[in-house]
């Protein structure tokens, strides 16, 4: 039998049918040219375990969903929720600050205080959802309450 | 039913704006695409993003599935295209080329000796498939890491069996030359 080394590759990869894995096999058996070539692409193989990509992370699911059903999250945020929930809340402290230093008649306030309760309601709330929505509601001059 | 029969039966219901059905699609193999994109790109950060691209294209594409391969080809040459796409992006942009020691992706908590040794050839082994040509790249990691066979990989990479053999050979032979003698 000639030389076996063009089928190392799918007998490595199981590619080869029985007949033909168990011809290789055999040649392997009394061929010192082609074993040690067998052996060193054995050795590629088995690094190449090494190299696994790492197996446990977070699915991919809410963000995939979010973007093909559902309120479309800035790709930055996405699978970012602590990051999100953070400034969610900075940008609400900041809202709150604002509307015990910035001087205005009571019934702005009010319609302020609702809005900021609204907008941190939905923010911390609703999956999704973006500080944007937070600045853009309080950012609302009408006194309405949410957007 | 078999796999393929399955994803077959999900992916028409996908088709028909079934949410669970596309669900189940995403749980089943989002950690073989991921894994292949990570072998791809070395970036897990980019993985995970073009991860999600895939399946939002699976979705979108979802009513031109025919059934006509095997699903796993389908979404692996979705998710190729995607790598492809990132990669010639990156050497446009004028990209350092890719360091896996910038952007390994393996836990880096305190190891024993033993496992110090293996991680730094690990190392090297993901930094001599980092260097192979890119349809080597591909065609190895699908065969080796994703178990697609040869009929599988030239249906995702739009090419024919022989010249998947011939990818892969050039592959192994090339690695065989980086690897060789060195100690990790």
């Amino acid at each position: 039998m000639s030389h076996v080394t063009n089928d190392l590759g799918r007998w490595l990869g199981g590619e080869l049918d029985q007949a033909r894995r168990r011809a290789v096999d055999e040649h392997l058996a009394t061929c010192a040219a082609c074993r040690r070539e067998a052996d060193a692409l054995q050795a590629v193989w088995a690094d190449l375990a090494l190299a696994e990509a790492p197996g446990a992370a977070p699915s991919a699911w809410p963000a995939v969903q979010a973007r093909t059903f559902g309120a479309q999250p800035s790709w930055f945020f996405a699978g970012r929720p602590v990051l999100r929930a953070g400034l969610a809340v900075a940008a609400v402290a900041c809202g709150l600050l604002a509307a015990v230093l910035v001087p205005g008649t009571g019934a702005d306030k009010g319609a302020l205080d609702g809005t900021l309760y609204a907008s941190a309601s939905r923010v911390l709330d609703v999956d999704g959802s973006s500080p944007v929505d937070v600045w853009l509601a309080m950012g609302s001059d009408d006194g309405e309450v949410g957007r | 039913m078999t796999l393929q029969q399955d994803d077959d039966t999900l992916m028409a219901r996908v088709a028909a704006g079934e949410e669970a059905a596309f669900r189940l699609l995403v749980l089943r193999w989002e950690a073989q695409v991921r894994a292949f994109l990570i072998h791809m790109l070395g970036s897990l950060e980019e993985a995970e993003d073009l991860t999600q691209e895939t399946f939002i294209k699976v979705h979108a594409q979802a009513g031109r599935y025919r059934g006509e391969g095997l699903f796993r080809s389908w979404l692996m040459r979705i998710a190729g295209n995607l790598a492809r796409s990132r990669l010639r992006r990156r050497k446009i942009l004028g990209w350092v080329r890719f360091d896996p020691a910038e952007h390994d992706v393996t836990d880096r908590g305190p190891t024993p000796e033993g496992n110090l040794e293996a991680r730094e050839r690990a190392t090297m082994v993901r930094a001599a498939l980092a260097a192979l040509p890119e349809r080597q790249r591909e065609a190895l990691v699908l065969h080796r890491y994703q178990g697609l066979k040869y009929k599988e990989i030239a249906d995702a990479m739009g090419t024919s069996v022989p010249g998947v053999e011939s990818l892969i050979q050039r592959a192994l032979a090339t690695l065989r030359g980086q690897l060789a003698g060195k100690v990790g």
